[in-house]
C-alpha cells in the first residue's frame, strides 16, 4: 500500500537522519563568534579559509550561494562516475560508500557546480534497480547489507516480502491467522524476564501472574 | 466472480427477500431520486470496487457510507434468516462463508480508510473543509473520529513538549501537515473508453480503451478513479 | 552544554537513535533526553532574542550568520524531538490494535502519563467509531483480519484459559495442549493474543 512509499514528511526519522549527515565546507569570511562549530579553532570566531563539517539540516537552509561558506561535493559521487559510465554499478558496495547514498546526493545536487550528481545517482539506481530485483526475488534471509544503501535495502526488503506473499499465495499456505507480532514478542520477553526471577527459585512451571487484556 | 454468484444464488434459492429488504431501508432515504430498486448483489460490487480503489490510492477517497450501511442490514438480515437453518447443512455453511467474507471486505475498506485518516489527519480534515457536503471524503463517523485523533495527539504534544517551547512561528503548523505522495505510481484498469489523458509532464496524451491496463503516477487519473470510468487495480 | 565538541541538536538527534535502535514494541519514554533538549531549545532562544534586541538597536549585522545558525538548531530540535513522539505515538497506537484496550502492565511502565492518556483517549474513540459504523449497527476492525478460506480452524490450546462461551451458547473448555476445531471468526481474537495456536 501507500505506506511503503519513500515520501519524507516532517516527522520522517529517515529524512532526519539524512539531513544529520555532515557536509565539508570551506569558510568564506569571518563569522563571529562562531569559533565552536571547527574544533580547530583559536578564536571564537570562525575564520576564512578554514575547512570544517556542517550538518546538513542547517546547510539546507542558507542560500546556495551564500556568502558564508562553500560547500566540498563529496568525492564518493565522483568515484562512482566511472563505473555508472561503464555501467558497472552492480558491484559497487554502495552502504559502505554512504548510507543514504541517493537521498544525501539529492540534497547536494544545487552545490554541484558540474550538475553531475543527479545524473549519476540516476543512473546508478537505473542500472542496480534490476540486479536489486534478482537478489530480491533469490534469497529470503541473507541481504548483502554492506552493498544497499538505505533506499535499496527497503526496495530489497519490500521485493522479499512480496516474493514471499506470491509463494504462500502458490501454496495456499499464506492464510493462517497468526498471534499478533507485538504480542509475541512481548510474551518472549516476559518469558526472558521470568526465567531470570526463576533463578534459583525452582519450579519453573509455576503460572505466574499473568495480566492478561481481553478484548 | 464466483462467490458474489453463490451469494445471489444462496439469496434466491432461499427466498430472504433480497430486495424487500433492501428497499425498506431506501423508503428512509430522503436523497432517493430513483426509486430503482438496488441489489444485493450490485451493491457488493460497489463496496468490493470502493475497497480496491481505497487499498491501491494515496489518498482518502469518497466515503460509502450509503452502501455500507445498506450491506451491513443486509448481512444482520441474512443472519437473522439463517438461525433458522440447521447448521450441518451445506447451504448454512456457504452463507456463512458469504457473510465472512463480506465481513471481511467492509472491515478491510474501513481500516484502510482509518490509516490514511490518521496519516494524513489535518490535511484530510482541511480538504474537507473546503468541499460541499456531497463531496466530503470523510463520512460523519470519520469527520468525528478524525476531529477526536487530532485532538488526542495535540493535547498529547501539547502536554510533553509544544508548551514548553517558545514561539511557534508562522507557516510552522503548516509545515507539520502530513500528505500523501500524489504522484506515486498505481495500477489503472479503464472501464469505459477515455481519450486524451495527460500521461506526463510535457502533456503527452493517450487514448485509454476499454479493460486496457496501466502503471501510471496516481494524480493524472484521480478524476477518471472519482467518476468511475477507471479503477486501481 | 559543551559547545566544544557538541553540536547544537545531538542531544535530540540522540532520541530518535535510541528510538530506532530498539525494535522492542516501546523503550521506556526517555524523561531525561526530552528535559535536555527542551533547555537546550530554550536556551537558544534566549540567547536569540537577546542578541536580536541588540541588533535591532546598533543596525550591526556581524552576528547576522550565528542568529541564523542558532534558528535552524532551534528548529531542528522542534523537529528531532517532535518525530520522537511521533514516532512513539505509532507504536502506542499499534499496541491497541494489537493487544486490545488495556495494555500489558509491564509496558505501560514505559510509557509518560500522556501517553497513557493518549492511549486511552485512542482507544475510546476507535471503539466509539467502531459503534458508529453503519448508522448504528457498527463492525468490529480489529477483527476480520485476513481474508477467510474455511468457518472452522484446528487449534491448540497454549496456556489454561477456562471456559469459552460461542455465539449459539455452547461452551468448550480451552485447557492447556488441548484441541479444538472452532469457528474463526469467534476464535480469532484469542489466536491474536496468543492464547490459541492456528495449527495447520
Amino acid at each position: 500500500m501507500s505506506a511503503m512509499n519513500y515520501f519524507p514528511n516532517y516527522y520522517s526519522i529517515e529524512d532526519i537522519f539524512v539531513t544529520q549527515e555532515k557536509v565539508e565546507c570551506k569558510v568564506n569570511t569571518r563569522l563571529q563568534r562562531m569559533g565552536f562549530l571547527d574544533a580547530g579553532a583559536e578564536t571564537d570566531d570562525l575564520e576564512p579559509g578554514r575547512t570544517i563539517n556542517l550538518p546538513l539540516w542547517y546547510i539546507k537552509e542558507l542560500k546556495v550561494n551564500n556568502a558564508y561558506f562553500t560547500v566540498a561535493v563529496p568525492d564518493i559521487y565522483k568515484n562512482v562516475h566511472k563505473a555508472v559510465c561503464e555501467a558497472e554499478t552492480t558491484h559497487i558496495e554502495l552502504g559502505r560508500l554512504h548510507p543514504y547514498f541517493y537521498e544525501f546526493g539529492r540534497y547536494l545536487t544545487p552545490y554541484d557546480r558540474n550538475h553531475v550528481i543527479g545524473r549519476i545517482i540516476f543512473e546508478t539506481l537505473r542500472q542496480r534497480v534490476r540486479h536489486l530485483l534478482d537478489i530480491s526475488k533469490n534469497d529470503t534471509d541473507s541481504k548483502p547489507d554492506h552493498r544497499l544503501d538505505n533506499i535499496e535495502s527497503k526496495l530489497h526488503d519490500a521485493g522479499v516480502r512480496t516474493n514471499t506473499l506470491y509463494i504462500n499465495w502458490l501454496q495456499m499456505s499464506g492464510n493462517h491467522l497468526r498471534i499478533s507480532e507485538l504480542v509475541e514478542e512481548h510474551q518472549k520477553k516476559r518469558k526472558r524476564a521470568e526465567r531470570s526471577d526463576d533463578e534459583g527459585a525452582g519450579d519453573p512451571d509455576t503460572p505466574s501472574s499473568k495480566k492478561r487484556s481481553t478484548m | 466472480m464466483s462467490d458474489s454468484e453463490n451469494l445471489e444464488q444462496a439469496l434466491n434459492e432461499h427466498d430472504l427477500s433480497t430486495e424487500a429488504a433492501l428497499a425498506d431501508v431506501n423508503e428512509d432515504d430522503d436523497e432517493d431520486e430513483d426509486a430503482e430498486p438496488i441489489t444485493a448483489q450490485k451493491v457488493l460490487d460497489i463496496l468490493e470496487t470502493a475497497w480496491t480503489n481505497e487499498m491501491c490510492a494515496p489518498e482518502l477517497l469518497q466515503h460509502q457510507t450509503d452502501m455500507l450501511e445498506l450491506m451491513l442490514s443486509q448481512v444482520a438480515h441474512m443472519e437473522e434468516q439463517m438461525k433458522d437453518l440447521d447448521k450441518n447443512d451445506f447451504r448454512f455453511v456457504v452463507h456463512q462463508m458469504e457473510l465472512e467474507r463480506i465481513r471481511y471486505i467492509m472491515a478491510s475498506y474501513l481500516r484502510c480508510r482509518l490509516q490514511k485518516i490518521e496519516a494524513f489527519t489535518q490535511h484530510i480534515i482541511n480538504q474537507d473543509e473546503t468541499r460541499d457536503a456531497a463531496d466530503k471524503r470523510l463520512s460523519s463517523e470519520e469527520a468525528k473520529y478524525a476531529q477526536d485523533f487530532a485532538q488526542h495527539v495535540d493535547e498529547y504534544f501539547t502536554k510533553v513538549a509544544t508548551r514548553y517551547m517558545p514561539n511557534q512561528q508562522r507557516g510552522e503548523a503548516e509545515q507539520r501537515i502530513v500528505a500523501p505522495n500524489l504522484m506515486s505510481h498505481v495500477f489503472l484498469k479503464a472501464n469505459v473508453a477515455v481519450s486524451g489523458v495527460i500521461v506526463g509532464v510535457d502533456d503527452e496524451e493517450v487514448d485509454l480503451t476499454p479493460g486496457s491496463q496501466h502503471i501510471i503516477p496516481y494524480q493524472l487519473v484521480a478524476d477518471l478513479v472519482q467518476k468511475n470510468q477507471a479503477q486501481l487495480i | 552544554m559543551s559547545r566544544s565538541n557538541q553540536m547544537f541538536g545531538d542531544n535530540a538527534f540522540d532520541l530518535l537513535k535510541d528510538l530506532k535502535r530498539s525494535a522492542q514494541t516501546i523503550p521506556a519514554f526517555d524523561d531525561d533526553g526530552v528535559r535536555q533538549v527542551l533547555e537546550e531549545i530554550k536556551a537558544i532562544f534566549e540567547e536569540n532574542v537577546a542578541q536580536a534586541s541588540s541588533y535591532n538597536n546598533s543596525g550591526d549585522r556581524s552576528l547576522w550568520p550565528l542568529l541564523n545558525y542558532r534558528h535552524a538548531a532551534l528548529q531542528r530540535n522542534k523537529r528531532c524531538l517532535l518525530a520522537y513522539l511521533y514516532e512513539r505515538m505509532q507504536r502506542i497506537k499499534a499496541m491497541r490494535w494489537e493487544f486490545g484496550p488495556i495494555i500489558p502492565s509491564d509496558i505501560k511502565q514505559a510509557l509518560c502519563d500522556p501517553e497513557v492518556q493518549f492511549f486511552n483517549n485512542y482507544s475510546k474513540s476507535l471503539a466509539s467509531y467502531m459503534r458508529s459504523v453503519g448508522d448504528g449497527q457498527g463492525i468490529d476492525l480489529t477483527g476480520n483480519l485476513r481474508p477467510p478460506k474455511s468457518l472452522y480452524i484446528e487449534v491448540r490450546c497454549v496456556e489454561n484459559y477456562g471456559k469459552f462461551e460461542l455465539d449459539d451458547g455452547e461452551v468448550v473448555h480451552l485447557k492447556k495442549n488441548s484441541q479444538h476445531y472452532l469457528p474463526r471468526a469467534q476464535v480469532e481474537p484469542l489466536v491474536r493474543q496468543g492464547i490459541l495456536q492456528h495449527i495447520a
